[in-house]
């Protein structure tokens, strides 16, 4: 690829998400990969389509109109390399359209192997909906319950079994008895409709559990998810389900084949996309990031604490087709109190179930668009529940690690009328600690150009560093308490041209001090003896410089965890005067 | 140029719908064959539930050891009692076997024990619609092609059903009224603006009516809905929404007439809409509407979220640039001349072509 990709200078990379379908072009601009223009469309996956590229030849046509170029020939093709003042010199392509891998879950202690598994298989679109352990957990199935395995395997058809469980040397006993129960369930099941059994447990037994299993069903030996307690080896188990989601989903989707053929490589999910854009951020500058995006049908977290990568997908948690689940999982009660009026449950219940219905609709009025936003909220703080046991302790217990950056993806960030909105649901969701950049997807680059590096790194590279993000501006959140009113910290501001500010900040409020993008200040912050900023013991003051943005500087003195009012009426006025602070 | 969803709402249309088997079976019927709606056209047999038997357990003995002991073998068909092991010889007669809890067939024998699957019944499937089987997929299923009305719903519950319509309002902001439901709705399809209450709900259940066909209904009726035993279908969606007047006024054309609902509603993979056929006499078959529409001014369409969720109106311009909505946020917009609330913008998102 070394000597293929300086030869490309434009790109189309294209995003088929389960709700909307957008084009990028991407062009070398007086010697830089810029981007150059976006467009997008419903996607098409239901009928009358039933064809994932209807929706990119849609956007295609809205690209060209917009710039004027030539992108598709007489056929409806894309035309490969650029020629003449038509076409592009690449493709690439990512999807999160696909429906997720079902998954059923069977090992033996919660704590120890299924843990193990689970955050392996967090990383991947799939959704386990039913588990088999020795514990007698609410919801899991017992080991030696033969009948019960039996019957989930059966309701469930899942499109895979992951088998783990022992540590390698270790337990053999419960490991082989649920292979047994999982082998009989296969050989009652259709031939067609057989899981992929997924082993990823104790070393020792492969032949054995090969033994078991036979011909029932296909079965794919990985090393151990958990080969000892002090060591947790998620990657071959995740790399396996990775495999099994390509080519049980992702290449089942209608037209699939078409945009595989027009992309120069092969079609990425776009969580991995996303992933690689913002494992790149922090390696780039060796910071804490934390990526969120919410998207129609899936939320993602990929966040790089302290050299960690980690990733999760949950892909039952959607602002789409999947928003209606989200009150699984919270009660609506939940929702209401990021809403700065009052509403009957109800009308949000009937609200969710409308969009799952038609997850394409948009909101046309303040309250539908809060209410939307309350629900994102929600969603990111559920993903973020998954992955904070993985992240390093924290300075703070109970609270996120320091992020130096933290990125937000996703309609209901990007598409909002006033960034002090995206801002306050980062803020309000991921309740950051101490000293923090928030940035926007401003363009819908930032998966892409994951891709992209995939053929260009240096496109990806110029791309990340010059338009993807939107910066939002700095936030500074201390961490303790007082009472409401009382001073939480002084600081003060040195403008680049020598003027300075200094303000007392209340505890409880939210304020906010314009710093135009690509301005830098240096921040003198003098926290009162109740309250650190991040420096880890309070009353310690420090110097910073920030960044601006388009907000500005931010400091979030409400408190952490955010202290939400038990009065719904009271929490109400606060959710109103914090979305003023912003300026909303 | 933007491709809006579409729902049907369509007089007299032709109607093509596949009837296929869950498993490979019998078609019952040929080519050209004139079906009605409780007819069987297909059949398969349903596999029974599987049991596990474990036989080491039963007979107290070492799950290697049990080969031995056993007197059937995978595949055999067994009647329920039947031995299906046993010690042999002399401990045979101290000791109980081990037998069939169910008639049936041994699909397998693993590590002492017994997988059987209860004896299969058989699945008919009917016609569901009154028309003319088009197209045999042998041990498949059937196309079956009726002439008639077709209305799509939103939401769905409950399975199929086919009955006469019967509209229980006099328009469609009315909702459905439990003192409404009475004995003469007894095997019909009941029509309404809207259900209200679960106490509507269980005197249709009363009134052993075949199903409901209503506008909206709130979500927190959801769980009680999904427990009724009949169909239920929603035209527009979840809250205190009427019926659009297309689709309420085409019902009430068609009151009396035998009708079909599909409530099964699936909107991701596989996507299934609810829906109500109504079969037409018509001495032509009426052409199929071609496919997907670029929304062009002058198109009736349906704005499917608020704060207009469910009028109808008229696309009267589409600007070019995006524009402001209440909101704040700008968007790519239609002008709508709704039926009520007269010329407003719409998001094109929020807007379907009604055919």
């Amino acid at each position: 690829m070394t000597q293929d990709y300086a030869t490309i200078e434009s790109i189309l990379a294209i995003e088929c998400g389960s709700t909307i379908t957008q084009v990028l072009l991407i062009d070398r601009v007086e010697g830089e990969y810029r981007f150059i223009a976006r467009a997008e469309a419903p996607s098409t996956l239901a009928p009358p389509w039933n064809d994932v590229t209807a929706a990119v030849r849609q956007a295609i046509e809205q690209l060209a109109d917009v710039t004027g170029w030539r992108f598709l020939d007489p056929q409806g093709r894309i035309i490969q390399p650029e020629y003449q003042e038509a076409g592009v010199d690449a493709v690439v392509a990512l999807t999160s359209a696909g429906e997720p891998l079902h998954l059923v879950l069977s090992g033996i202690i919660h704590d120890v192997s299924l843990v193990s598994a689970h955050r392996a298989l967090s990383g991947t679109y799939a959704v386990v909906e039913g588990v088999i352990s020795l514990d007698r957990r609410e919801g899991h199935i017992s080991n030696s319950d033969i009948e019960g395995q039996l019957r989930l395997i059966q309701e469930i058809r899942p499109d895979a079994v992951v088998l783990v469980g022992g540590l390698d040397g270790g337990a053999r006993g419960p490991v082989l008895q649920s292979a047994e129960a999982v082998a009989l369930a296969c050989s009652v099941l259709p031939e067609k409709s057989r899981p992929t059994i997924l082993y990823a447990g104790n070393a020792d037994l492969r032949t054995e559990i090969a033994q078991i299993i036979g011909a029932e069903a296909e079965l794919r030996a990985v090393d151990n998810v958990r080969p000892s307690m002090e060591i947790e080896n998620p990657g071959p188990l995740q790399a396996e389900v990775e495999e099994l989601y390509l080519r049980h989903k992702m290449e089942r989707l209608p037209g699939f084949g078409t945009l595989a053929d027009w992309s120069r490589v092969q079609v990425l999910p776009t969580a991995k996309a996303f992933a690689y854009t913002i494992r790149y951020l922090a390696e780039l500058d060796g910071i804490n990031v934390l990526g969120v995006d919410v998207g129609g049908t899936s939320a993602t977290v990929a966040s790089m604490v302290d050299g960690g990568f980690d990733l999760a997908i949950r892909s039952d948690l959607g602002l789409g087709y999947n928003i209606a689940h989200l009150l699984d999982h919270v009660p609506v009660e939940s929702v209401l109190r990021w809403l700065p009026f009052e509403i009957e449950p109800v009308e949000v219940q009937n609200l969710v179930h409308n969009k799952a219905l038609r997850p394409h609709t948009l909101p046309q009025t303040r309250q539908d668009l809060l209410i939307e936003q309350a629900l994102a909220r929600e969603i990111v703080r559920l993903t973020l529940a998954d992955v904070a046991p993985r992240w390093p302790a924290s300075l703070y217990p109970g609270l996120p690690p320091r992020f130096h950056l933290i990125v937000g993806r996703g309609g209901v960030l990007g598409h909002v009328p006033n960034y002090g909105q995206a801002a306050l649901m980062l803020l309000d969701a991921v309740q950051p600690v101490g000293v923090s950049g928030l940035a926007l997807d401003r363009t819908g680059l930032l998966a892409p150009a994951g891709a992209v590096a995939t053929v260009n790194p240096v496109a990806a590279a110029q791309l990340v560093a010059r338009d993807a993000l939107l910066n939002l501006g700095t936030v500074v959140a201390p961490l303790g308490t007082a009472r409401e009113g009382e001073v939480a910290l002084t600081f003060k501001i040195k403008y680049e041209d020598g003027r300075s500010l200094e303000v007392e900040v209340p505890f409880g409020s939210l304020e906010v001090i314009p710093l135009p993008a690509r301005q830098v200040a240096t921040l003198e912050l003098r926290p009162t003896r109740r309250f650190d900023v991040g420096l880890g013991r309070k009353g310690l003051a420090g110097t910073t410089e920030v960044e601006g943005g388009i907000i500005g500087i931010m400091i979030d003195a409400r408190g952490r965890p955010l202290p939400l009012a038990e009065d719904p009426a009271e929490q109400r006025e606060k959710m109103q005067r914090w979305l003023w602070d912003m300026g909303t | 140029m933007y491709y809006p969803t579409e729902t049907r709402i369509t007089p007299l249309t032709t109607i093509r719908r596949e009837r296929l088997l869950p498993s490979r079976g019998q078609v019952l019927v040929r080519p050209g064959e004139v079906v009605g709606p409780n007819d069987v056209v297909a059949r398969c047999p349903l596999p029974g539930q599987v049991l596990v038997v474990d036989v080491a357990r039963a007979l107290g003995v070492r799950r290697e050891r049990v080969a031995r002991f056993l007197r059937k073998n995978a595949g055999d068909p067994v009647q329920a009692d039947e031995l299906l092991a046993a010690p042999r010889g002399v401990w045979g007669r101290f000791r109980r076997g081990c037998r069939a809890p169910v008639d049936g067939r041994i699909v397998a024998i693993r590590n002492g024990l017994v997988l059987m699957e209860a004896a299969a019944t058989t699945l008919e499937l009917t016609a569901h619609t009154r028309g003319q089987v088009t197209n045999v997929m042998p041990n498949l299923g059937v196309v079956i092609s009726t002439v008639g009305a077709l209305i799509q719903g939103v939401w769905g519950t409950g399975g199929e059903a086919e009955g006469v319509l019967k509209v229980l309002v006099d328009n469609p902001q009315k909702p459905l009224r439990a003192k409404a439901i009475d004995v003469s709705c007894h095997g019909t399809l009941v029509v309404g603006g809207r259900i209200l209450d679960k106490q509507t709900l269980e005197q249709a259940v009363e009134a052993k009516v075949r199903g409901i066909i209503v506008g909206s209904v709130n979500a927190d009726l959801l769980p009680v809905l999904r427990a009724m035993p009949f169909p239920i279908l929603i035209t527009e969606g979840f809250g205190a929404l009427p019926m659009s007047t297309p689709a309420f006024s085409l019902l009430q054309a068609n009151l009396g007439r035998e009708a079909m609902i599909s409530a099964g509603t699936q909107t991701r993979w596989d996507v299934r809409r609810p829906e109500v056929i109504i079969p037409l006499r018509s001495e032509e078959l009426p052409p199929e509407k071609p496919g997907p529409l670029a929304l062009e001014i002058g198109m009736w369409v349906r704005v499917i979220r608020g704060p207009h969720l469910g009028a109808v109106g008229s696309v009267t311009d589409l600007p070019a640039r995006p524009q402001a909505v209440e909101s704040g946020c700008r968007l790519p917009v239609a002008e709508v001349e709704l039926e009520k609330a007269g010329k407003v913008l719409v998001p094109l998102a929020n807007l379907e072509l009604i055919r």
